[in-house]
């Protein structure tokens, strides 16, 4: 299985690595990087992460400006709107471009039932998995969305 | 007595008023008398006269040159500041101090002529007079006390002209008159009773003494004169034989002059004749009762010469030249020193404190030497056995050896008058020898050997008199006061050990001979911090009466002992409550520290607005440590089960570091503590917080293990607790913490309820011409918000939107509640629309600038402060709307 993994760290890319040894990485740093490579290569997969506060401003996706006409002008309020949804950003900008291969979230929706279930309405084929869930529960989460997608 | 004159008559004039130069140069002159440079001094007076013109100066210029020898000169420099009466009252001093008796009368007699009945003149004339005719001195004393009823007399004066004249008396043959003179002078000046009667008994003593050599004393012609400075000059240039014979000719022909005994003492001493030099100076004290000096040197000789054995002796001499001159703070030292090894101690300690700490700064540091000293361990010999008791086993030839071994070894014995004043220790050694010899079996004279042995200070001899004593006891286990003697030897040489066991031996026997074990031991178990064995051997030692001076110098140290033990004692129990206290006050610090601890849900409860400060913190908790570094941990323990290290290591490595996430997690919680100080709250973290506690925990456990994760040896089992932990106790209730703070239903209740109180404000003149209608779903809209905020925040839009629309004569203002639904992040916002018909003078531009007006300025803050945002837009069917858009909150829908 061959994963592309978008985070700004890379804690995720060593995790897998480390112990899903039958999962092979391609890592971008941000949602240009991951639909520059998608332009070129694939992957059965996608990990994406949420939170994106280790980037410029310049590689975040979605409009600063809009978004901070909507939060009363706040360009400050406008950053840190897109660092902590970036992920969704990314995965608007995934479908928005036709890759409809699978994604898996990094943020725990449990306690957002209904924009979950929009998400995975709109975005499908997506899951998620929480802070502490292991290489374990990852490679099986993404193995189910394999086999659905 | 030249040295008491010498002393009480060379007074320099104090200077008066002198200019500050003056001053300077007077110190100099001063500074080169005190280190005997007279003619120096004389010259630096000299200065100061002609620059000064004082007279001051020129008498002290005299002083300072008839020290230096040239008496005639001084002499000449006072005539010449005739008729100064100051002037002639020196010289007449001067001639006093040079012994030129009818010449210093003359002058008295002169200026009491000229100046009549003055009781300084009349002192010094007494003293003339004692020295020309003791009857008239005894006559001119009377009249001179006489003055002490107008203008009374100093103590010190009346206790030494009556001293001199008591003394020219005696010397005359008049020890009656002087017994006379003394009582008189007591009875003017009581202050001097202590002194005068002391030397009252100190000169029938000499008077007695006098009358048994049948001496008198003798003066000395030029020749003789010449004769001793030579010896003296032979003296300090170690000619020693020279010296003695010269002055052993002056003393042939003057045998009764107390310098000249007192030097051949010197002589004498220098030769190794101590004897020879006691006797000389026993008879110089004689001749000369109030020169301290005799008494001085020969307890100097008892002292250094004898082993010690004589201090009785020595301390008796010391005290008579301390009567005499007291102001010696070095003799006074050596004195009490020998006082307290006699048992004297409050004796010396008395006397050491008023006159050394009052006269010399030194005299108190040798009271502290003392006093050092005095707690110093000290071998104490007990004095030899008593009694004629020649066991029925010695011969009687062994018996006589012994005894004559005796007394050869102490000077005041009748033993043989022939060996003249000094113990003959070499015959005491042989005649012990015989002894032994005759009775080997016999443990006296082993133990008088010893302890003759135990005189020499050198060790060899030390450790031969052990020797002795340990035969001793073995020839007869029943001697204690051996045992305690052996013990104090042992202890001495740093065999505590058998020190203790001899001392032990001694104490076991309950005899009054043994009793000083037990103040040994004592001591031995108070430096070992046994306060209660210490206790237990001193209620021993005290129900037991030692006589003698070792008596006493043993129940002085036992005394001292028990101080110390009270003085631990004391201590101890102020340390323990110190202690107790200090634990009580920890204590009630805990229960206070524990009783104030609070949790962040306390925090969120007394300060709901701090939410959003504690949801940022405890998002990067989730993020930064959870999510980012122990979403692995399982996997770790997984591979540890293995065998697999490897993984354990990458996680040790991730675990360290300022991003690790124990760093990290340390920064989060320091911050929200912080948060909690700022409230005036003590959040407990570490030990009390049910959510932050079992991470904090969790987290210790990862830093304990990281060291064993690195080199392979961590548990999988404790991993995976660690684990375990973080996933029940820690991930949800994180994540539920700040889910439920603040969360606030926005339906058709609160619209309606922020209508009534806007209709009841005294301002709302357009009541019952505008209407207000409210409009939101059934269910409502849950959103992070106070209510009194929002509450604000619409009755200021509705009150500004009411107002327009009656001034524009407009009837409808709608406040609705609305959902809207970010296309890309899913996220929901409650909006909130205020809309009417008034003509639009407002907009998102305007809303946003510095200069709004109508409340709307507070109102932008307190959305913004909501996490939400505000604007002006199109709104069918009316002008404009006023629109707040809030986040919606999902999971604690149900609960708002």
């Amino acid at each position: 299985m061959k994963l592309l993994i978008i985070e700004d760290g890379r804690e995720y890319t060593e995790l897998v690595e480390r112990f899903l040894p039958g999962v092979s990485t391609v890592r971008a740093g941000s949602g240009a990087e991951a639909l520059a490579y998608l332009r070129h290569d694939t992957a059965d997969a996608v990990f994406l992460d949420m939170r994106f506060d280790r980037v410029p401003d310049g590689a975040l996706l979605g409009d600063l400006v809009a978004t901070a006409e909507r939060l009363s002008g706040d360009p400050d309020r406008a950053r840190a709107h897109l660092q902590d949804h970036q992920g969704t950003y990314i995965l608007h900008a995934l479908r928005e471009a036709g890759h409809s291969l699978p994604v898996l979230l990094s943020y725990d929706f449990s306690l957002e039932p209904r924009r979950w279930t929009r998400l995975a309405e709109r975005r499908a084929p997506v899951d998620y998995i929480a802070e502490l869930d292991g290489p374990d529960q990852l490679e099986g989460k993404l193995r189910a969305l394999i086999g659905s997608a | 007595m030249i040295l008491i004159l010498s002393l009480l008559l060379a007074q320099a004039a104090p200077p008066r008023a002198l200019s500050p130069t003056a001053s300077r140069i007077w110190e100099q002159a001063e500074a080169r008398e005190a280190r005997g440079a007279w003619l120096d001094a004389a010259r630096v007076y000299e200065t100061l006269w002609r620059s000064e013109g004082r007279i001051e100066a020129q008498i002290a210029r005299a002083w300072a040159l008839h020290r230096g020898g040239r008496t005639d000169e001084a002499l000449d420099l006072l005539r010449a500041l005739d008729p100064d009466r100051d002037a002639r009252v020196e010289r007449a001093s001067i001639l006093l101090d040079d012994e030129r008796w009818a010449s210093a009368a003359s002058v008295l007699d002169a200026l009491e002529a000229g100046w009549g009945a003055d009781p300084e003149i009349a002192r010094l004339r007494v003293r003339a007079a004692a020295a020309l005719d003791p009857e008239d001195a005894r006559a001119r004393l009377e009249r001179w006390l006489g003055f002490h009823v107008n203008a009374p007399l100093s103590a010190d004066h009346v206790r030494t002209t009556t001293s001199i004249v008591a003394s020219s008396l005696l010397e005359a043959g008049r020890p009656d008159l002087a017994v006379d003179v003394i009582d008189r002078a007591v009875a003017v000046v009581p202050e001097t009773a202590h002194d005068l009667h002391a030397l009252r008994a100190d000169l029938a003593l000499r008077a007695t003494a006098r009358r048994l050599a049948r001496v008198s004393p003798s003066r000395l012609d030029r020749a003789q004169v010449l004769t001793l400075q030579r010896a003296r000059s032979a003296l300090s240039h170690g000619r020693v034989a020279e010296a003695e014979a010269l002055l052993q000719s002056v003393a042939d022909d003057a045998p009764y002059h107390p310098e000249v005994r007192g030097l051949l003492a010197h002589a004498r001493l220098q030769g190794d004749h101590p004897e020879r030099a006691e006797v000389d100076l026993h008879v110089a004290e004689a001749l000369d009762p109030l020169d301290p000096r005799w008494p001085t040197a020969l307890g100097d000789l008892l002292d250094r010469h004898y082993g010690g054995r004589f201090e009785e002796e020595a301390f008796a001499a010391w005290s008579r030249a301390l009567r005499l001159r007291p102001d010696q703070p070095a003799l006074r030292l050596r004195w009490a020193k020998v006082g307290a090894r006699l048992g004297r101690v409050e004796q010396v300690v008395e006397h050491l404190h008023p006159a050394d700490s009052a006269r010399d700064p030194s005299g108190a540091a040798g009271l502290e030497a003392l006093r050092v000293d005095l707690r110093r361990p000290r071998l104490e010999p007990p004095p030899l056995p008593e009694g004629s008791a020649c066991p029925s086993t010695v011969g009687e030839d062994a018996c006589d050896a012994f005894y004559l071994a005796y007394v050869a070894a102490r000077r005041d014995a009748p033993a043989d008058p022939d060996r003249g004043v000094r113990a003959d220790l070499d015959r005491a050694f042989d005649a012990l020898q015989t002894a032994r010899t005759l009775a080997p079996d016999w443990s006296r004279p082993l133990n008088l050997r010893a302890s003759l042995l135990l005189d020499r200070p050198d060790g060899p001899s030390r450790a031969d008199a052990v020797r002795l004593l340990e035969r001793s006891l073995d020839l007869d286990p029943d001697q204690p006061e051996i045992e305690v003697l052996l013990g104090t030897l042992y202890a001495e040489q740093g065999r505590a050990d058998r020190a203790e066991a001899a001392w032990r031996r001694a104490a076991a026997t309950d005899s009054s001979a043994g009793a000083p074990a037990h103040v040994f031991l004592a001591e031995r178990a108070w430096r070992a911090w046994r306060p209660f064995a210490a206790w237990r051997h001193l209620d021993m030692f005290r129900s037991r009466a030692l006589p003698g001076a070792y008596g006493a110098a043993i129940e002085a140290r036992a005394d001292d002992v028990r101080q110390r033990v009270e003085r631990l004692r004391d201590g101890s129990l102020a340390l323990g409550v110190a202690v107790f206290g200090v634990l009580v006050l920890i204590a009630v610090v805990i229960f206070l520290r524990r009783a104030r601890r609070r949790t962040v849900s306390d925090l969120l409860a007394h300060d709901p607005r701090s939410w959003r400060e504690v949801a940022r913190i405890v998002t990067s908790i989730r993020h930064e440590v959870l999510k980012h570094h122990l979403g692995a941990l399982g996997a770790v323990a997984d591979a540890l089960d293995r065998g697999d290290p490897a993984p354990g290591m990458w996680l040790a490595e991730r675990l360290g570091g300022e991003q690790g996430p124990i760093a990290q997690a340390d920064r989060r919680l320091a911050e929200l503590r912080a948060l909690g100080r700022a409230q005036g709250i003590f959040l407990d973290l570490q030990g009390f917080d049910p959510v932050f506690s079992p991470l904090y925990r969790a987290l210790r456990e990862l830093k304990g293990l990281r060291s064993g994760l690195l080199h392979g040896r961590a548990s999988a089992e404790a991993i995976r607790r660690i684990d375990d932990r973080l996933r029940e106790q820690v991930q949800s209730e994180l994540r539920e913490l700040v889910a439920r703070a603040c969360a606030l239903r926005v339906d058709v209740d609160l619209l309606d309820d922020v209508r009534d109180s806007v209709l009841s404000e005294a301002s709302a003149t357009w009541r019952g011409r505008v209407d207000i209608t409210n409009d939101a779903p059934p269910d409502g809209l849950v959103v992070r918000a106070f209510r009194d905020d929002l509450s604000d925040v619409l009755c200021n839009l509705i009150r500004n939107a009411a107002a327009a629309s009656f001034e524009a004569g407009e009837r409808e203002v709608r406040v609705r509640a609305t959902v809207e639904i970010d296309e890309i992040t899913a996220l929901e916002q409650v909006v909130l629309r205020v809309a009417d018909r008034a003509p639009r003078r407002i907009s998102t531009a305007m809303l946003r600038s510095r200069y709004i007006g109508r409340g709307l300025g507070l109102t932008v803050d307190r959305v913004a402060t909501l996490g939400g945002s505000i604007a002006v837009e199109d709104e069918p069917g009316f002008s404009k709307a006023v629109v707040v858009r809030l986040p919606r909150l999902e999971a604690a829908q149900e609960l708002a």
